[in-house]
């Protein structure tokens, strides 16, 4: 619940405590949260808040409405994912939900939609023979929305610009120099073959105004007006940081098609459900896979199911000495039931882990690596060989001399599932004790390597192997969410399998070398995968329709609805 | 116990009271052999409606329902009933410290008091809970650490008054020892440390309830607030009717508990 994660934080936990005398008390206060976020988005929708920054030229847009006078404004309204942060390169979250206000207002040269990459700013690109060298041809005519033309400078700036103020979401390391040829040309040397380079880096790569960001120092602390400016289809109007509501307004002068809005307008929702279902909003996309689908068959709502792009697993702290040896995290994963889990933890919505890391509906997904169905005389016989035997008779395993009891990170969303865990653990003689925080300290304690087991999920998941980086001693590639710290897991075979596959440019040959690292993952399990899930949102077709879910996710696997493309092939219905 | 004895003169109120706290003290004990299904047990079909096999039907997880909230009173009664008895101990132990020892124990022991009662004691309690091992003990120690200050108050009040009586002073000049000064004391103070006995514990089960509600504490002891907030994050609670087996329930045994408590206390008007 929302309410009560943002309750535990810190001061606003403390002051809401001390209005707490009893347990009805709390349903009151919940009531008045709700309706401050509703205020919140009635007053940012019908003009900017005197908190609310306001950026773009509210002129342009007015002028523009008093020209069509009869039809009506079109608002698309959806809901929020919360603390995404300021829409800018450097003040956004640095999880999926910062870029995914960022990508409304700032460009790639490629994108994606709902089939694959298209050509975006770049109006096509050619590889070298060598592969080692991108062209890309600008798109002409293209202008910030502050009227200054996007040229070859930008892109070339952006790469400089964001290897000296590296980007938590893109990293430049794959790029050697970029150099401009022509106003339109540009070409981006690479260090060596790097075949995801345009998935990993052309593809999320947000350009920056030369001309704006030249002159700032730190872009982490500017939050001046023009830091807000980009070539998307929309213009941030004004972001409301205390309630997390974003208004965007149309950029008449898109290079890629008409928008087919005027104003979008996203505010967090406790219940996306329950305020699409009362015309609060639009498009749900933040629901969770069971309450979306529930909504199959009501009047007037399609219900869009997409990939699975975010896993939840085990870590494994390699400090401690049982957790590091195979055959126990093997034992391990035969005690688990991962379909019971799945089906009673987390409502069935989604697959059952499999051992390899690589989702089973991936087409790099090998099926032959091994299967762990659940087997506790099997984890037992692991666990003896492996030297843990119970020498004092108190149910729990030691294991050179050390019981084997450990303690269990979870959020606190997963009780259930610790619960489950521990009590498939208790039966092979390992003991859980279980601590739940709330999931952004369990995702940092997890970057710390300040842990012993955690069971947490993240995205970044899904698309180009490249992902399986996280697993790899050297990590520099992969999304920071699914990085471990601490000592881990270290397998040479494994590192060196990678770094070839990233350069191999024949594919069957690559599906070989992802096939060969899934087979060492599911045999040494560094992690064990819990459950992949699935994805739902539902919105209201009477409104506004055509969203779809953007292959393998927007950018780098950001599994909702928010593509900006949509804003312009999509219908406006609600005339 | 002193208000069981006089029972004969209490008012129905407070006979009504007691006998419903008798039923939760009996549910308690009786526990294991109400319970119909052990509380770890999750093997039920999920989200099952109350029928004759689970009489409030199971959760999402295919827990038994009324097996967690018959733990429940286990769970919540004694914790109650120690955390209750522990912090009034505490407090009232220190008063007679205070009281005993006099000038320099006395002044810092009230200052304590005083400055812990500055905050709310449920702030402190939740914050220190946050930081503390996730534990049943745990939530039991910080509730008595930090909700003793106000039996102190009083209760030392109450002492000084007594202290001063004859039979006390005589006592102490007759260089009575530690335990004939408590044995003088006791008769006074007594209705006092009672009363305070039952607000405290009910004090303890809004406190363990309240932190459980907001996650703190051990993740899987299935107190009635861990009962209502796993109600309460279910997504269709109000869609399908279930909050009336699944969320009403905890939340009238919580209520009723301390209701009934807070009623044998207070005085009648």
């Amino acid at each position: 619940m929302r309410f009560t994660k943002t309750m535990r934080k810190g001061v606003s936990m403390i002051l809401a405590a001390a209005m707490i005398s009893g347990l009805t008390a709390c349903g009151g206060a919940k009531k008045e949260a709700a309706a401050t976020d509703a205020a919140a988005v009635e007053t940012t929708a019908a003009s900017t808040t005197a908190a609310s920054t306001t950026v773009a030229e509210t002129t342009k847009t007015q002028t523009e409405g008093s020209e069509k006078k009869e039809t009506a404004e079109r608002v698309l309204r959806m809901d929020a994912m919360s603390n995404a942060g300021y829409p800018a390169p450097y003040l956004a979250s640095s999880k999926g939900a910062g870029y995914a206000v960022l990508q409304y207002i700032f460009d790639t040269l490629v994108w994606k939609d709902d089939k694959g990459f298209v050509n975006y700013l770049a109006e096509s690109y050619s590889v070298s023979d060598d592969n080692k060298t991108y062209t890309f041809k600008l798109r002409p005519g293209v202008k910030f929305n502050d009227g200054e033309p996007f040229t070859a400078e930008d892109v070339k700036f952006t790469f400089d610009y964001m290897t000296e103020h590296p980007y938590s979401w893109v990293s430049t390391s794959s790029v050697k120099e970029v150099r401009v040829v022509d106003e339109l040309t540009v070409e981006i040397e690479l260090n060596k073959v790097y075949v995801a380079f345009i998935a990993d880096v052309a593809a999320n790569l947000l350009m920056l105004p030369k001309h704006i960001y030249e002159k700032v120092e730190d872009p982490t602390t500017y939050t001046e007006k023009d830091a807000f400016v980009g070539t998307g289809p929309m213009m941030l109007e004004s972001y409301d940081a205390e309630a997390g509501v974003y208004t965007y307004v149309k950029n008449p002068n898109y290079f890629y098609g008409d928008v087919q809005i005027d104003r979008l307008i996203l505010s967090p929702y406790e219940d996306p459900k329950t305020a699409l279902l009362n015309g609060d909003i639009d498009a749900a996309t933040t629901t969770s896979y069971k309450q979306a689908v529930s909504m199959k068959g009501t009047d007037n709502i399609t219900v869009l199911e997409g990939q699975s792009l975010w896993l939840c697993r085990m870590y494994f702290n390699f400090d401690n000495e049982a957790l590091a040896t195979k055959e126990v995290r093997q034992a391990i994963s035969y005690a688990i039931n991962r379909q019971e889990i799945l089906d009673k933890a987390f409502n069935g919505a989604g697959i059952a882990g499999t051992a390899g890391y690589v989702h089973p509906e991936s087409p790099w997904y090998n099926a032959n690596v091994t299967v762990y169905d659940q087997d506790v005389e099997k984890a037992k016989t692991l666990l003896a060989d492996a030297g843990a035997a119970d020498s004092n008779g108190d149910g729990i395993l030691e294991f050179k001399g050390e019981p084997m009891s450990y303690e269990l990170l979870i959020s606190d969303k997963d009780e259930s599932m610790a619960e489950m865990l521990k009590a498939y653990l208790a039966e092979v003689g390992i003991e859980l004790t279980v601590k739940s925080t709330d999931d952004n300290t369990v995702k940092s304690l997890i970057q710390e390597g300040n842990f012993t087991i955690v069971a947490n999920g993240h995205g970044s998941f899904g698309g180009d192997p490249k992902y399986m980086a996280c697993l790899a001693t050297d990590t520099s590639g992969a999304a920071k969410v699914t990085t471990q710290g601490g000592t881990r897991w270290q397998n040479d075979e494994y590192d060196r399998i990678f770094a070839e596959s990233l350069q191999e440019l024949d594919q069957t040959k690559r599906e070989e070398l992802v096939d060969r690292l899934q087979e060492i993952v599911a045999d040494e399990l560094p992690t064990i995968v819990l459950y992949y899930k699935s994805n739902a949102s539902a919105y209201n077709n009477t409104v506004f329709d055509g969203f779809y879910y953007t292959m393998d996710g927007i950018s780098s696997g950001i599994p909702y609805l928010y593509n900006k493309l949509i804003l312009t092939t999509g219908t406006w219905k609600a005339e | 116990m002193h208000i069981l004895k006089k029972s004969g003169r209490l008012s129905l109120r407070k006979k009504i009271c007691l006998m419903i706290l008798g039923l939760y003290l009996l549910t308690a004990f009786l526990a294991p052999w109400i319970m119909p299904y052990k509380v770890t047990d999750f093997s039920h079909p999920s989200l099952e409606p109350p029928c004759a096999e689970y009489l409030l039907g199971t959760d999402e997880m295919g827990h038994d329902i009324f097996s967690m909230l018959i733990n429940g009173f286990r769970l919540t009664v004694a914790l109650s009933l120690i955390s209750g008895f522990l912090s009034t101990f505490l407090g009232t132990f220190l008063a007679f410290l205070a009281g005993y020892l006099g000038k320099l124990a006395d002044e810092i022991l009230t200052m304590a008091a005083s400055l812990f009662l500055i905050v709310p004691e449920l702030v402190v309690i939740m914050f220190v809970a946050v930081f503390a091992r996730p534990t049943m003990l745990n939530t039991v120690l910080v509730i008595v650490l930090f909700s003793w200050p106000r039996v102190f108050k009083i209760t030392r009040s109450k002492l000084s008054d007594c202290m001063n009586s004859s039979k006390v002073r005589y006592t102490m000049m007759m260089k009575g020892n530690v335990l004939d000064v408590i044995r003088k004391l006791l008769p006074d103070i007594l209705p006092v440390i009672q009363s305070f006995f039952i607000l405290q514990c009910n004090k303890a089960v809004m406190y363990e309830t309240t932190l459980s509600f907001f996650g703190i504490g051990d993740p899987l002891a299935k107190t009635w607030g861990k009962l209502i907030r796993a109600a309460m994050d279910y997504e269709d609670l109000y869609y399908d009717n279930t909050f009336l087996w699944y969320l009403l329930p905890p939340i009238l045994v919580v209520i009723v508990f301390t209701v009934s408590l807070a009623l044998l206390v207070t005085e009648e008007t």
